[in-house]
């Protein structure tokens, strides 16, 4: 049976309009895997960066999968949040990225977007907190139904991960 | 199965140094270093953790502080999963010359045989208190993970707060043997532009 590795670390962010940032992140992958060993959900560490540095998160992630169909090949979300002085936490962006398909050392900076509300909403959320938050977070990584959603570009994230496949070319499987 | 009778693991073998550090307004640090991999690995050669010499910057030049530690290791192991993992802490020395943490680190080695230059940013626990950050910073004992080889959990990392600042550079040259009799790919040896500087 074909296996997947995914072994590397959430390092960071940066271009977020907070500095003081945390990260829940999963990953989702579809009915034919199997997840073996690790965990595939959870949340980093809340750091505060010094101003034009990125956040650093240095989150790890061992992800060992047992692979009987191809389809739905594992992705990583994200959901960043920040944290304001106050102690307040407020969602900053949404994001996702697939797991390179092929094997090899990877550094991945993924875009992020973050709901955005109407004029007065914003107004709201500036003096108040609380922007918009999506009602279902499977709109991030499922092709579905968005174009209700009017979204504003948010930070990056930053991952290193490193993938590794065991007997998948035993199985035909070409990587390029 | 094959007919003759193969290794019965895999290794991995890890040569570099850690290289340098640079950290704003740290002038004085050494290095306490550690690898942490899953419970299939078995150490074959090598130091699992170390401490490197205090360094300091020289006087006049850009601040970093240089340390250029031999690291040295290999490991043995059937399943990918518990990949070492390298944990830094490196400890600075306040004004009244006492030992105080100045930032963690924590990397995966790489999975593809090759040659990195990896720069490792550090973080450190935030006093939960304006009260707390003073008397730390009067008594020389800054807030610490009480177990160093936290930064290389997965779980129980989402109650820390830290700040970060500084990096370290470490270069590492991976070498693999029997991989490959295990099934395993692991992508060297492709065309990989962006592999050799991370």
């Amino acid at each position: 049976m074909a296996e997947l590795h995914i072994i590397g670390q959430l390092t960071g962010a940066f271009g977020f309009p907070s500095q003081n940032l945390f990260c829940k992140w999963g990953v989702s992958a579809g009915r034919s895997w199997e997840l073996l060993e690790g965990l595939d959900a959870g949340q980093t560490q809340l750091d505060l960066a010094p101003d034009g540095e990125p956040v650093v998160w240095a989150h790890p992630l061992d992800l060992h999968y047992a692979c009987r169909g191809l389809a739905g090949w594992p992705k990583i979300f994200f959901q960043v949040w920040c944290q304001d002085i106050h102690g307040r936490n407020d969602i900053c962006g949404y994001g996702f990225c697939h797991v390179p398909t092929s094997p090899g050392q990877y550094e991945l900076d993924c875009p992020t977007w973050v709901p955005e509300g109407t004029l007065g909403e914003r107004i709201t959320a500036f003096f108040l907190g609380g922007n918009p938050r999506l009602k279902y977070e499977e709109v991030v990584y499922m092709p579905g139904d968005r174009f209700r959603l009017n979204t504003v570009a948010s930070g990056i994230v930053q991952l290193r991960l490193g993938v590794m496949v065991k007997d998948f070319e035993r199985n035909h499987v070409q990587f390029g | 199965m094959g007919d003759t009778i193969g290794p019965s693991a895999f290794t991995i073998l890890a040569t570099g140094q850690i290289e340098c550090a640079q950290i704003p307004s740290c002038t004085n640090a050494y290095l306490k270093f550690q690898f942490v991999a899953g419970e299939d690995w078995q150490l074959l050669d090598g130091l699992e953790e170390g401490i490197t010499q205090a360094a300091r910057v020289p006087e006049g030049r850009d601040g970093v502080l240089v340390w250029n530690f031999p690291i040295d290791i290999t490991y043995k192991t059937t399943n990918a999963f518990g990949w070492p993992q390298l944990v830094v802490a490196v400890y600075g020395l306040d004004m009244f010359g006492r030992d105080v943490i100045k930032g963690y680190g924590c990397m995966h080695l790489p999975m593809s045989a090759g040659r990195y230059n990896l720069t490792l940013r550090l973080f450190r626990p935030r006093s939960a208190s304006a009260l707390q950050s003073f008397t730390s910073w009067l008594t020389g004992m800054p807030a610490e993970f009480s177990d160093p080889k936290f930064p290389s959990y997965g779980e129980g990392r989402e109650v820390t707060r830290v700040q970060s600042g500084g990096h370290v550079k470490v270069q590492i040259n991976l070498l693999t043997k029997d991989m490959d009799v295990f099934g395993y790919v692991d992508g060297s040896g492709r065309d990989m532009a962006t592999v050799t500087q991370m």
